[in-house]
């Protein structure tokens, strides 16, 4: 947790894709696991989970409703594949997909404190957003969440970057990308080519509050829902701490193998372990090193 | 010299029942032709959705027309691609499905079966 409010430049830690199209998002409806077809009003928005037709995660998508398209944000990594993803199944639908990461900027405060500077972002409810304006640039503000601390996204032009970065630097500190990662690994938060891949499933990466269970058809749902109604998601994403440095991944419990570390960062990481094994305080081999479960993070 | 014939052009085809069931929903909405568009969208369990619904305003410009036991279907070219060589056939009876598509691209079809990945 942070003690006073940060902010982090994210431009190179996120894309952003933009959908043109009366059917962009009924098409990303289909495609993933929230029930998308609720923001019916602009500048409503939701996490969703597009995932493959066995269920398995290709990456957490914030959504935005926006009054002319729809805000789409991936992590970069996984760019490439979503909007392969999207344009693959475009068929008949009137979508086209627009990547304007280089042409945006994406800052992130952290924390308490900034609700005088931005009250019309302070009183949206998380992922919906607004339009604002820092030193003359309109700005998209999207209030966000990290684990239950609350953040702003800001996203403005490319050209309003350093204006931008530096009015925020007046008022706050800047973490740069390590520390950035140091606080999700903190507040337990998976991301996409660690946790967040297809090795995994959304249930197991507890991202549960991103999957409606009475929505329609989407890409992966009966894996998924077969999953949930018969309780048959075998792993869990919990938050483990230890001593030292690891030398593998592999986590074993009397030398049977039960888990995987997928982050690692100053003796904090996150891992998949066995429901049996996901238990708070408990503790667990890897390696040489004891580690030990320090919070459950999927339900 | 010897000839040998190939494969028919791969279609999409209407067994006779799927066409008399097509005329009677056509007349029941008032229509004077039996036009129904076939397509394909993205979603669905298994990735991909069929569509299927009676029309009254004839083809699109670049739709493939396939005319079939009295019943005009038409199909835009995309959809095509992921159609060619399905029996559209109908499922009747307490336990019947309705219209079903046999669809010899589909590796996977969803339990409900509207549903289906290549």
């Amino acid at each position: 947790m942070t003690e006073k409010p940060v902010f982090v430049d994210l431009v190179d830690y996120f894309s952003r894709i933009d959908l043109y199209g009366e059917d962009s998002l009924d098409l990303l409806d289909r495609l993933s696991t929230n029930k998308l077809e609720d923001l019916t009003e602009p500048y409503t928005g939701m996490g969703s989970v597009l995932t493959t037709n066995k269920g398995r995660i290709i990456d957490l998508i914030g959504v935005n409703r926006l009054p002319d398209r729809v805000l789409v944000t991936t992590a970069k990594e996984s760019k490439k594949k979503v909007i392969e993803w999207i344009e693959f199944y475009t068929i008949m639908e009137d979508v086209s997909v627009k990547d304007i990461s280089a042409e945006t900027c994406h800052f992130r405060l952290i924390g308490e404190g900034w609700d005088d500077l931005f009250p019309e972002i302070s009183e949206l409810l998380v992922r919906d957003s607004t339009i604002c304006e820092i030193e003359g640039e309109s700005v998209i503000g999207i209030r966000e969440e990290m684990s239950k601390v609350l953040c702003i996204d800001i996203i403005g032009p490319f050209t309003g970057r350093s204006k931008i970065g530096e009015f925020l630097a007046k008022k706050f500190e800047q973490i740069n990308l390590e520390k950035f990662n140091q606080l999700r690994l903190k507040l337990g938060i998976p991301v996409f080519g660690f946790e967040l891949t297809e090795d995994f499933n959304p249930l197991e990466a507890g991202l549960i509050s991103h999957i409606s269970f009475n929505k329609g058809c989407y890409v992966g749902q009966e894996v998924v829902a077969r999953l949930n109604t018969y309780d048959k998601v075998q792993r869990k994403l919990v938050r483990l701490e230890w001593q030292g440095n690891l030398e593998q991944n592999q986590i074993t419990c009397d030398g049977k193998p039960i888990g995987v570390i997928t982050s690692v960062d100053s003796g904090i990481g996150l891992g998949f372990v066995r429901n049996t094994y996901a238990e708070l305080e408990r503790e667990l081999d890897c390696g040489e090193r004891k580690i030990v479960v320090t919070e459950i993070l999927a339900e | 010299m010897t000839t040998t014939q190939g494969p028919a052009p791969l279609s999409i085809v209407i067994s006779e029942e799927a066409a008399r069931h097509v005329k009677e929903f056509a007349a029941a909405e008032g229509n004077s032709e039996a036009d129904i568009r076939v397509g394909v969208k993205g979603g669905g369990c298994s990735g991909l959705t069929y569509i299927l619904e009676i029309v009254n305003d004839g083809p699109r410009e670049t739709d493939k027309v396939i005319d079939e036991n009295g019943v005009r279907l038409f199909v835009d070219k995309k959809s095509y691609v992921f159609l060619a060589g399905t029996v559209l056939e109908y499922s009747g009876g307490l336990n019947g499905k309705g219209f079903v598509f046999n669809n010899p691209n589909a590796k996977t079809t969803c339990g409900c079966g509207t549903s289906f990945s290549v």
